[in-house]
């Protein structure tokens, strides 16, 4: 097998789980909700984007391809995928605004129902998603057309690193706003929260609907990468290895779940070359699936391990501290300057904040997420002033 | 330091309510029971504006489900809970609090994995980027809003002697610098009226100390105090007024000198309860 294909297959499915991952960590690492129907966001981002890009039944190129399905509206993939995480949002609120009030397990329960019914419903209505068969022709943008189908993939996983680029700088910037703040507080301790005033069920159902979103964005780009969609791809160990993901990179800490999503593709993919080992090679050839299904187990004593031993992560989410941006003596005399230097800043803002998003892997500043916001004197400097 | 405590205070200073004249807290014919247990008995009484009132009574009285009830933590069975004349009875905990009453829990509730600073930070309200669009735009106002609360987090810090941990998380703060980290973050919600559940229980003596001094000074800038404690000497020296508790109901109330020769005071914390 060539290195280099498997390596670009590898981060950009590193990057969809990335994304994944970042959606949970707003959930479970931010906010403290415990949704184990991860999943069905997933799903439903990817099937409304590939129902919505598709060519429309009858057309020349469905009937080319042989296709079987009922329903392409053959819109661009860029609005499939907008409304991938429109229909992954709307579906955490509908599934939120019925549950997210209830406590820690009991939402933990729901939401894997939930899942499970969105899996029925997926695989029942073959009308609309052809079941188990799924559907293979999903349109892949640009293809042979602008971009030869021999640097595709490269081409896909650059495009796919933008994506995921801008969505984690959107959402550590809200994150690291007062929005990001009272979440935490939401996620720390709801009733005190709540006796501070805060809308504790409306910050929920908030955080929960943007992690919805995110993973509607994510199966987007899942099923375009791949040009193939079916509901047997959307079984509840994606939702367990999202988790993995987030509690493996640090949960609270959007740079450590990126980091997560590659060390935990880096873990699963590179299982693939087990059966290759003199020891389980002979199993290999009785039984076909005995690698495939050690990949279960090992992803299950990860689980536990992680939670076990090193439930922090590798990048743990840090404590954010004061700035010391003038003495104690500010206030007295630096009311006017300190308004002026916000507003020239204004502009400046979302530059400082884009520079963390550009750096995927986040080895160096993910723990330096306690950026934030008021934060005049880190906005000015250059980037890498900003840390402590 | 006073003036620091008390500046938010100023800011909405209220009328005096329509009900109880100058009550600012009106708890009338207040019940709760949990299955056989009448934890809160008809209970009635008034916390004056301006006041520092204590809340005594041995233990099982009923004050701090007293305290929940309020605070809309816990829904009452029967009764009203007037603030400034606004009747909260089964208001939830955010709306009762946004009226602007703060409470304390017996057992410090910080938020374990943020920093001290960011514990007080969360504890400031109405903030135009405490909202999803609000975060992601944090616009001029959310801007001032937040320079606003930094200013009054740096100004507690330094009021309750808590700017060495201040980036520190919240777990890692001892007992005492809990009770103080939850009284600061009580006030930056800018109160009228503060709620304490036994700020000093389990606090060393000179902190005590300083923990009384701090609340006379919050008190004097305008900010009224409903203390529950089981430190009389703490209550007596501290308190204008004092209401006492027994059984779920109230049995006295009154000053500290009144309520101490109260022969009815002496016979619950002495006979019936003892």
């Amino acid at each position: 097998m060539a290195l280099l294909p498997f390596l670009v297959g590898l981060l950009t499915l590193a990057l969809i789980y990335g994304l994944l991952a970042l959606g949970l960590n707003l959930q479970y690492g931010v906010t403290g909700l415990l949704n184990f129907g991860h999943v069905a966001f997933f799903a439903i981002g990817a099937f409304t984007s590939a129902l919505l890009t598709l060519p429309p039944k009858g057309s020349a190129a469905y009937l080319q391809a042989g296709a079987h399905y009922q329903i392409g509206l053959g819109w661009p993939v860029p609005v499939g995928f907008l409304l991938a995480g429109v229909a992954g949002g709307l579906l955490a609120l509908l599934i939120g605004a019925t549950s997210v009030r209830l406590s820690s397990h009991y939402l933990a329960i729901a939401t894997f129902a939930m899942a499970e019914i969105v899996r029925s419903v997926l695989t029942n209505e073959d009308w609309l998603t052809r079941g188990e068969f799924g559907i293979s022709n999903v349109p892949q943008p640009l293809k042979d057309t602008v971009i030869p189908a021999s640097v595709y993939p490269y081409a896909y996983l650059a495009a796919t690193a933008v994506v995921v680029a801008v969505l984690l700088a959107l959402t550590v910037r809200l994150t690291e706003s007062p929005y990001g703040r009272a979440l935490r507080s939401v996620r720390d301790d709801e009733v005190a929260a709540r006796s501070l005033g805060k809308r504790t069920p409306a910050l929920k159902l908030g955080a929960f609907a943007v992690g919805g979103a995110l993973a509607g964005f994510a199966g987007s780009l899942w099923t375009h990468s791949l040009g193939v969609v079916h509901v047997g791809q959307f079984v509840p160990i994606v939702t367990f290895q999202v988790w993995l993901a987030v509690l493996m990179g640090g949960s609270g800490n959007a740079y450590g779940a990126l980091l997560g999503s590659l060390a935990l593709m880096a873990i699963t993919q590179s299982t693939r070359f087990l059966g290759d080992l003199p020891l389980l090679s002979g199993l290999t050839r009785r039984n076909p699936s005995f690698v495939p299904s050690l990949r279960f187990v090992l992803i299950g004593l990860l689980l536990i391990g992680v939670v076990r031993f090193f439930p922090r992560g590798i990048l743990p989410e840090r404590p954010r501290r004061p700035r010391r941006r003038a003495g104690p003596g500010r206030r007295e005399g630096a009311g006017g300057e300190g308004s002026a230097g916000g507003q020239d800043h204004g502009g400046q803002d979302h530059g400082g904040q884009d520079h963390g998003g550009e750096d995927r892997g986040g080895e160096d500043r993910g723990g330096d997420a306690g950026g934030g916001l008021g934060d005049e004197a880190a906005g000015d400097a250059p980037p890498g002033e900003a840390k402590p | 330091m006073s003036a620091g405590a008390g500046t938010p205070a100023r800011a909405h200073r209220p009328a005096a309510g329509p009900a109880g004249g100058d009550a600012l807290l009106s708890v009338e014919g207040l019940q709760k029971h949990f299955g056989g247990l009448m934890a809160v008995a008809g209970a009635s009484f008034a916390v004056r504006q301006g006041s520092i009132t204590g809340l005594i009574g041995p233990n099982g009285a009923g004050k701090s489900t007293l305290f929940d009830l309020v605070t809309g933590v816990t829904r009452a069975d029967r009764g009203t809970v007037r603030v400034a004349g606004r009747p909260l009875t089964g208001r939830a905990p955010d709306v009762i609090a946004r009226a602007g009453v703060a409470r304390t829990f017996q057992t410090p509730r910080i938020f374990p994995d943020m920093s001290t600073w960011e514990n007080l930070l969360a504890g400031g309200g109405r903030h135009p980027g405490e909202t999803l669009l609000g975060g992601l735009v944090l616009g001029r106002a959310a801007r001032a809003r937040e320079r606003a609360l930094q200013a009054r987090a740096t100004e507690l810090l330094a009021f309750l002697g808590l700017e060495r941990v201040a980036g520190r998380a919240a777990r890692e703060l001892s007992g005492g610098q809990r009770k103080l980290l939850s009284l600061g973050r009580a006030l930056m919600t800018e109160p009228r009226l503060l709620m304490l559940d036994e700020p000093a229980a389990g606090v060393n003596q000179t902190l005590t100390r300083t923990l009384m001094a701090r609340i006379r000074d919050v008190n004097a800038g305008g900010v009224t105090v409903l203390v529950v404690e089981h430190d009389m000497d703490l209550i007596m020296r501290l308190c204008e007024r004092v209401v006492v508790m027994h059984q779920g109901s109230v049995l006295a109330e009154g000053t500290p000198e009144e309520v101490q020769r109260d022969e009815r005071v002496l016979e619950a914390y002495l006979g019936g309860a003892a």
